[in-house]
């Protein structure tokens, strides 16, 4: 297969890259998990997955649950476009993910689970996928949905900007009946049950124009779009027609009336809306407070590890930097647990590879510690001999002067300070820290030019459920910058071609193992190095909210609230 | 010339100002670093034919000249567009925004004078006193705290501990009860700073025309001390604070931001800072447009407001 056809299938997707820097963005898969009936139906071997350990309340049980109620929550940014090919900020993908649901959805473990596809299967060829529709779903303007409606809703993603999320993938597709519809693949996708996950089921007529999604958000979920005041509240209620039809463990309908997400772009303000009482649940915990809320009964706390990681990305066109053991050396020189203590207060966890433990299917706190260990983890000793010998290999004389770039996020620009120290004091280096307005940021390591120039940049990645997301647009030799985000401009052949097997594979432990040769192969060569797993977190009143999990995929932030594919949901008791 | 006269001519001349004022921001916004078309897809990787059709939708395509002179068309008719992340439209965004800063920047004008003045007045009779000197240092600690703090402070104390006020706007009517209630830590904190600086002016220009030939004359001929300090020389003290007072007015419509994000109100300053980080163009020269106008308003509002104070003052 020629690097081409591989580059046309592959979403380059800066916005990961943009998002980690602290502006509107979106992760592109498991966006809109929705509701499920048939939840025992699991496909792909993704049954087993590992759920990563971190606290979370027990769920709520169906039998004490109580239904009616209004939830205040908050968004940290306004929603700005209900129109999911549009849309290309966290908040909106978190507005409307309980209004608009997908063919498939990811439970809290990671599981791509069925919601408005029945069953998720693929056909005889390996290009060809048969979706199988719940019948009697209708959508909130009272119109059923049909197969036409998920052809079209695919295929008005042609020439938006989200074209990717389905082109993709997507080849074409032909309705058998109003239930059943076939689509072909343009190359095996192994992340396609994700991706499906991305793309919400709309009417056709939104296609054919007659309604606005802009203005009118109409999807099949759980809750049904009420009122947008700009800047100041999103509010949905409970959709009395919902298709779910009960479980032993789950209400046949939501539990919560009303949700009500104030806009609240303050963390501090946020936190103290929830201490005044004037919301019941905050979806940005700022870290100086972490240890305050979770020791205070009155709130709780949940936190899940995040699917992103901070980074350092070398110039690899600069010498030193092209030499592997001067990246290495650098990389044993960044105290990660003490910038987990005291840059985020203990939230989080070191990075020493990269892929997150939230993908639990393809590595794991010990394969993370072992790359440690091997290649990245902080040893001043080994950092010493590193250093002398790829100095001595690159000729350079030291102290090298090198700087290390950052945008004006408060806490990479302390992490990124403590290495400066702990580089600085070492005879090796004479580092500065220099500090940019984000966008002039993007700009800057986003240039064609981002290996040449004599900077470390700081900065951090988001992903989600599936390994591609974490490897393919930081290390593959056609996403160079500018097309996307391989800033040391990074190639190896045998990377490459790990990354397009890890794509078309399906078998899921074959493919486990090429992400682990793979993590290795990148963990030894070092063209960026790791510093810190992060986490989603939101925080609650005790005795107002009650089962409420936290999704670990921010975008998705709010499944919790109610999702029968992924057996969750929260009720209010006030 | 009279009055009228003088009015007439200064609302002509604001015209070619606000014409200045559009073409300068417009030019301003075509130079910020980046490219619209890549914050419209937030730096996804698009096909060339996507973002063609792209630029052809926002006119892009077209030389400034041409766009400028497209947007100024509808601009003129208050029309701005759509914004190009929400779609919406940019003057109904502008419209919702409005009223809101409108009102927190009254409030905010009625507390910087009602506290400014009257201070400067006490302060400048009361000069070298114990009640002078509190008022200096109240005046400089005024201007010295950072808004910002301020308001996390006032929510602080009077919202979580004290649980007086709501940590954020009650889902209510704008003028209803509540809301008006609500209103009262932000424009606390956003007039807190004014008050301070009209304060210090008033108590220097009234302490300057204390020591008048006029003042000694009006208590020679038996005044009351009353009258003399809020007729005579309060009044002559005034034409310099007007000045600061009107641009003020401007500030706390258009200065609110830091207080809208803390406080989050839906106002004005929190649409332009968004916009500004999304580089969402047709918001960002509505707005600085609009915050233009308001000054160049507030300018004129003080030229109004000497004649009435200075009836010696003609134009």
């Amino acid at each position: 297969m020629s690097q081409d056809d591989i580059r046309e299938r592959f979403d380059l997707n800066r916005r990961q890259l943009v998002q980690s820097l602290g502006v509107a963005g979106v992760a592109g898969l498991a966006g809109c998990a929705g509701g499920g009936g048939d939840t025992t139906t699991t496909t792909g071997g993704e049954e087993d997955t590992p759920t990563p350990e971190d606290s979370t309340p027990t769920p709520a049980s169906a039998d004490e649950v109580q239904m009616g109620g209004e939830l205040i929550a908050t968004f940290g940014a306004d929603v700005a476009n209900f129109d999911p090919t549009r849309a290309n900020d966290t908040t909106s993908s978190k507005a409307f993910g309980l209004v608009y649901e997908p063919l498939m959805g990811t439970d809290f473990s990671g599981a791509p689970q069925p919601v408005l596809d029945r069953r998720g299967e693929q056909k005889d060829e390996e290009l060809a996928w048969r979706a199988t529709l719940r019948e009697g779903v209708t959508f909130h303007n009272g119109d059923e949905m049909t197969a036409e409606d998920v052809k079209a809703s695919w295929e008005r993603y042609e020439g938006t900007p989200r074209e990717a999320d389905v082109y993709d993938w997507y080849d074409s597709s032909t309705i058998v009946d109003d239930y059943t519809i076939d689509f072909t693949l343009q190359n095996k996708y192994a992340p396609l049950k994700f991706a499906l996950g991305g793309v919400p089921i709309v009417p056709k007529a939104v296609a054919d124009g007659d309604i606005a999604l802009k203005d009118d958000p109409i999807g099949t979920g759980p809750y049904v779009f009420d009122e947008h005041q700009p800047d100041t509240l999103f509010r949905i209620q409970r959709n009395e027609d919902y298709w779910f039809t009960g479980s032993d463990d789950m209400p046949e309908m939501p539990p919560i009336e009303t949700i009500t997400f104030r806009i609240i772009v303050e963390q501090s303000a946020q936190l103290a809306a929830l201490q005044a009482g004037d919301v019941d649940m905050i979806n940005t915990v700022p870290a100086a407070s972490y240890q305050d809320l979770k020791d205070n009964e009155d709130f709780t706390v949940t936190e899940r590890t995040a699917g992103g990681f901070d980074l350092l990305a070398f110039p690899m066109a600069v010498t030193p930097y092209d030499n592997a053991k001067v990246r290495r050396g650098v990389s044993r020189l960044i105290p990660r647990d003490a910038i987990v203590e005291s840059v985020y207060q203990g939230i989080g966890t070191p990075a020493t590879s990269p892929i997150s433990p939230l993908a639990g299917q393809f590595t794991s706190p010990e394969f993370n510690q072992e790359m440690g260990d091997k290649y990245l983890g902080y040893d001043t000793e080994k950092a010493m001999t590193l250093l002398e010998e790829g100095f001595n290999e690159a000729g350079v004389e030291k102290p090298f002067q090198t700087k290390i770039i950052t945008n004006e996020n408060p806490q990479r620009v302390k992490w990124a300070q403590l290495i400066q120290e702990s580089l600085n004091s070492t005879e090796y280096f004479e580092i500065e820290l220099e500090q940019f307005e984000w966008n002039t940021y993007v700009g800057k390591i986003l240039a064609e030019d981002s290996n040449q120039q004599n900077n470390l940049i700081a900065v951090g990645w988001s992903a989600g459920w599936d390994a591609d997301a974490y490897i393919h647009n930081l290390f593959y030799s056609e996403t160079f910058t500018p097309a996307c985000c391989n800033i040391p401009h990074y190639k190896s052949e045998e990377v490459d071609s790990m990354i397009e097997q890890g794509l078309q594979t399906y078998d899921l432990e074959e493919r486990k193992q090429i992400y682990q040769d793979l993590m290795e192969k990148v963990c030894e060569d070092a063209p960026i190095t790791y510093i810190r797993f992060g986490k989603e977190m939101d925080a609650f009143r005790s005795d107002a909210v009650k089962g409420f999990q936290t999704y670990p995929i921010n975008s998705g932030e709010f499944n919790g609230i109610y999702s029968p594919s992924a057996s969750a949901f929260t009720y209010v008791d006030k | 010339m009279s009055l009228q006269r003088y009015l007439v001519k200064r609302l002509l001349v604001t015209v070619p100002v606000l014409f200045g004022v559009s073409l300068l921001t417009f030019s301003l916004v075509e130079l910020l670093p980046g490219n619209v078309i890549d914050f419209i897809l937030q730096f996804q990787e698009a096909t060339p034919e996507l973002r063609a059709q792209l630029e052809a939708q926002y006119n892009l395509d077209e030389p400034v000249y041409v766009r400028y002179w497209l947007w100024l068309q509808d601009a003129v008719f208050f029309d701005f567009g759509d914004s190009v992340i929400s779609d919406r439209s940019v003057s109904v965004a502008l419209a919702q925004r409005l009223p809101n800063t409108l009102l927190l920047g009254l409030l905010g004008f009625i507390i910087a004078v009602g506290i400014g003045i009257p201070l400067g007045v006490i302060s400048a009779v009361k000069n070298g006193e114990l009640t002078d000197e509190v008022s200096r240092v109240a005046a400089l600690l005024g201007i010295a705290t950072p808004n910002f703090w301020l308001g996390l402070m006032l929510l602080l104390v009077f919202s979580v501990q004290l649980g007086w006020f709501r940590v954020i706007p009650p889902d209510r009517a704008l003028l209803s009860a509540p809301m008006l209630k609500f209103t009262i830590l932000p424009a606390i904190t956003l007039g807190t700073a004014s008050s301070a600086l009209i304060m210090r002016l008033t108590r220097s220009s009234m302490v300057e025309q204390l020591n008048k030939d006029y003042v000694r004359t009006a208590r020679a001929k038996g005044l009351p001390e009353r009258t003399v300090i809020l007729k005579h020389v309060l009044r002559n003290s005034l034409i310099s604070v007007v000045t600061v007072a009107a641009l003020q007015i401007a500030f706390l419509v258009d200065g609110a931001v830091v207080v809208e994000q803390v406080f989050s109100w839906p106002g004005v300053g929190r649409l332009l800072i968004s916009a500004i980080t999304q580089r969402d163009f047709p918001i960002i020269q509505a707005v600085v447009l609009m915050i233009a106008t308001t000054i160049v308003f507030a300018n004129l509002l003080a030229d109004i407001a000497y004649s009435w104070l200075d009836p010696r003052i003609r134009y």
